[in-house]
């Protein structure tokens, strides 16, 4: 039994690497999308972020070097993913309820870290160490869990309540947030009857147990709670939860996408490949039949 | 027919008829005096005749389907469609945008009140920025890509001819302003939806609004201006304008055409010269009396920097910036500068440049920039005190959302205006003027009414607003809209009701107030009668 849960757990973490690492190459696959940015863009000088100018406002704009600043681009997204700083100014009854579900999952992502951070510790002999990530392990579970739920609860509240947002809210919307709250309920529950200790010693071991092909038993309880943890492993890249990691590229590539043509080398080959694309529309000002290019169709005489 | 509180949905495909309508009576009363217009009645003929299935506005006019036949026929291209627009041959332009937008929105609902339409149609379920988005998004996932309990997961929606007919027209209920893209907290897009189905719709089927394809585009690209002038006629038309302008202004000047070399190509919106002639003396007179080394092309459609194909269509979008470039290329000029035209801007620095191949890809920039460079630079002699009246400035969305240039306008109204107010609120969180993507220049089959009441709703509220401490009409006041399509929606907003007289509002573009206070015109470019 307990070596079939660590064969879960092997494959809800490479399910999870796979089906992330499946999305984001699918994404990166595409060609090269339109500028379709929209100001601010935050990797623009702190001067134009304040107001959302663009490098477009000066005079022979190109003769300056391109520049783009990590610093602006790092700011902007951890203003968003750490405070859901558009949430808080455009829904905030929504937000008193999403944040702490996030702040929850960040945590509990956290505490994800330390106990495999504790294994390796265990590993190398450093107890200081693992009592130290226990401890970080313990507040993150405990704060984490408590969030998560009150989250989940609250959202699964206000998608009932809400004349608005009812209409748009689908089962999966109520499966997702139930699957964490549930989630989240099990392992305070788990962690009151263990002690939030003990509970965090439980995720030490069975991470320990995966790093070194050790299996150990696994109490039914806890059993249920790591299935359902395995199965969100599989479930967050595969639906729209991506968002965790998609959101990287809807921002950055997408919203604050605003290098020129003219500064980029790379660019102007991938475009080059695109206009070569065949294309196929029906519709008769263009007459695609899959073979004609988009250079050919864009620059054809027209009747 | 289903209220806002009743619609759904499913109702997109099983209600027959006209699927709902608006109380024009209940909408919120604005600060000025200003007329409800009643929606005109669509005649049996006309419903016998087209699709009018939506709402009380026809923008796309699709002929009704005679058989069952043909009914399927619509259905299997939609499809073919959908799946085409998820081919990176055939939507290399957008398809990153649309795949995350269809696959990673929350549902959260955090854009409808972003966006004008909802709030200005009492929030209206309709014209919820995630109610086409949502709609589209299921029909996507259950028929085409076909996810695994895709029915129970998203809601099951059937997929039949009036679907694919409201959902047309649906397409047609959005200013492409993006205001809704900007507040969403994981970067998904509804106004690129909407342009994503107005783009099938047109690329597959060919239904587009005629005054932006037959009209528009196709015209721009045959005759070179969707006007119709062609290049005789424009070179005529400012010659007129020139000589005028010349007289009433005691300015010599002379726009020059077809300058080789020269350092600038000024591209103008062609609009702007039958409606607006002191647009295009203002730029001639600012440009000659800076010194500047410019000219304007006859070539085709390198006279009119309009490209409707932004609003609807990628193919007639990529035709008309590569007829810019090479009017631009012909000449050997050192870069375009695009005149007062927020979707021409957007169309010629933003979209094309991503279009354009090397040997076409010739420098190019707004206005604005040069303008505050040769205000703020001390090229002309100025007199702000000539534009001593309150101002107020429009931000077009393609120009300061969608494109950044937010203060070099700011900056010469300073200067030049000494009562400029903002409007609230303004710069890239702007609202749009209500005849963004095309509606400018649509009248017919309710479209008048759909813009009066509802899409330019919120900018008169603004406008109203911004000069609230100035509504008597002795007082005269200046809207700055520097676009020629939010100046047409604005010049409906105000001339329909009477604003001129019975408020002082009067409108225009940035160039008219710089020429205006220019010491050595005669006084009074400004006019403030209705012409
Ligand atoms: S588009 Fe963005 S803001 Fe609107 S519902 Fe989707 S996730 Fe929320
Ligand atoms: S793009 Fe503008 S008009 Fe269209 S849905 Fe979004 S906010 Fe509304």
């Amino acid at each position: 039994m307990s070596i079939f849960f660590y064969c879960l757990a092997y494959a809800a973490v490479i399910a999870f690497v796979a089906i992330a690492a499946m999305r984001i190459m699918g994404y990166l696959k595409k060609p090269q999308h339109l500028r379709w940015e929209l100001y601010p863009v935050a990797h623009e000088s702190a001067e134009r972020v304040e107001y959302g100018g663009s490098y477009l406002e000066k005079v022979d704009w190109w003769k300056d070097k391109y520049h783009s600043s990590i610093v602006g681009a790092l700011k902007g997204f951890l203003e968003e993913a750490l405070f859901l700083k558009a949430t808080w100014e455009h829904n905030r009854p929504l937000w008193w309820r999403t944040y702490p579900f996030h702040v929850g999952l960040y945590l509990l992502l956290g505490g994800m870290g330390m106990t495999v951070l504790a294994a390796f510790g265990k590993m190398a002999g450093f107890e200081g160490f693992v009592i130290f990530c226990t401890c970080v392990t313990v507040f993150c579970n405990v704060v984490g869990f408590g969030g998560v739920l009150f989250g989940a609860v609250g959202l699964i509240q206000r998608r009932l309540c809400d004349a608005g947002l009812r209409k748009y809210t689908s089962n999966e919307h109520f499966f997702n947030l139930g699957l964490f709250g549930v989630y989240a309920l099990l392992g305070l529950v788990l962690c009151l009857g263990y002690s939030a200790w003990d509970f965090a010693l439980m995720g030490n071991a069975f991470i320990y147990g995966m790093l070194t092909f050790t299996a150990m038993d696994v109490a039914p309880l806890y059993a249920l709670y790591l299935l359902i943890g395995f199965f969100m492993f599989f479930w967050v890249p595969y639906s729209f939860l991506g968002h965790l990691f998609m959101k990287y590229f809807t921002w950055h590539d997408i919203r604050w996408g605003d290098e020129p043509f003219i500064s980029s080398n790379k660019l102007q080959n991938q475009l080059a490949n695109n206009l070569n694309l065949p294309v196929s529309w029906r519709a008769s000002h263009i007459k695609g039949d899959g073979v004609k290019t988009w250079a050919q169709i864009a620059t054809e005489k027209q009747d | 027919m289903k209220s806002s509180q009743e619609l759904t949905f499913k109702h997109v495909s099983s209600e027959d008829g006209q699927l709902c309508t608006l109380d024009v009576n209940k909408l919120r009363p604005m600060p000025v005096e200003y007329e409800t217009y009643e929606w005109k009645p669509i005649s049996d003929a006309q419903k016998d005749q087209y699709c009018c299935l939506l709402d009380d506005i026809n923008v796309l006019l699709i002929p009704t389907p005679k058989t069952i036949a043909e009914e399927e026929e619509m259905v299997n291209r939609f499809l073919e469609g959908v799946r085409k627009l998820f081919t990176p041959e055939n939507n290399w332009t957008c398809l990153a945008m649309l795949d995350t937008t269809m696959d990673y929105c929350a549902q959260c609902n955090s854009c409808s009140n972003a966006c004008h339409l909802y709030e200005m149609s009492g929030e209206h379920e309709m014209y919820r920025p995630n109610f086409r988005s949502e709609l589209f998004r299921r029909i996507y996932k259950q028929y085409v890509k076909k996810e695994p309990l895709a029915k129970w997961r998203y809601g099951d929606i059937d997929l039949n001819w009036k679907t694919v007919v409201r959902l047309a027209e649906m397409a047609y209920r959005c200013n492409l302003c993006r205001r809704c893209a900007q507040v969403c907290p994981i970067g998904i897009d509804n106004g690129l939806i909407a342009r994503e189905l107005r783009k099938l719709f047109s690329q597959e089927f060919g239904w587009s609004p005629r005054e932006l394809h037959e009209k528009g585009t196709q015209l721009q690209l045959q005759v070179g201006s969707s006007t119709g002038m062609n290049s005789s006629v424009v070179q005529e038309t400012v010659e007129f304008i020139d000589e005028d302008y010349v007289e009433s202004t005691g300015y010599e000047f002379k726009t020059p055409w077809d300058v080789p070399n020269a350092d600038i190509l000024l591209i103008h919106n062609a609009g702007e010269m039958l409606a607006w002639p002191d647009n295009i003396a203002a730029f001639s007179l600012i440009f000659e009396a800076a010194g500047l080394s410019w000219t304007l092309s006859s070539e085709i459609a390198g006279y009119d920097s309009v490209n409707y194909g932004v609003f609807y269509d990628d193919v007639q979008a990529a035709r008309v910036a590569i007829k810019h470039a090479q009017a631009a290329k012909k000449l050997g000029v050192k870069k375009i500068v695009i005149g007062e035209c927020g979707h021409a801007h957007k169309a010629l620095t933003v979209i094309a440049d991503r279009i354009l191949p090397k040997d076409l890809n010739i420098p190019r920039e707004s206005c604005f920039p040069l303008l505050r460079d040769i205000v703020l630079g001390g090229r002309l002699k100025l007199d702000p005190s000539r534009n001593n009246f309150p101002v107020t400035l429009h931000d077009p969305c393609n120009l300061v959302r969608l494109m950044g240039v937010v203060k070099p306008q700011r900056d010469v109204l300073h200067a030049i205006a000494p009562m400029f107010r903002e409007m609230t609120p303004h710069g890239v969180e702007n609202y749009c003027c209500g005849g963004g993507s095309g509606f400018a220049i649509m009248t017919r089959n309710n479209i008048n009414e759909w813009r009066m009441n509802i899409t330019g709703r919120k900018k008169m509220e603004q406008i109203a607003n911004a000069f609230s401490d100035c509504l008597d009409p002795s007082i005269k006041k200046y809207v700055c809209a520097p676009c020629s399509n939010c100046k047409g929606q604005i010049r409906e907003l105000l001339q329909e009701n009477n604003l001129l007289e019975k408020n002082g509002m009067q409108y225009g573009g940035l160039v008219e107030l710089i020429v205006n206070a220019m010491t050595e015109v005669e006084p009074g470019f400004i006019k403030w009668e209705e012409e």
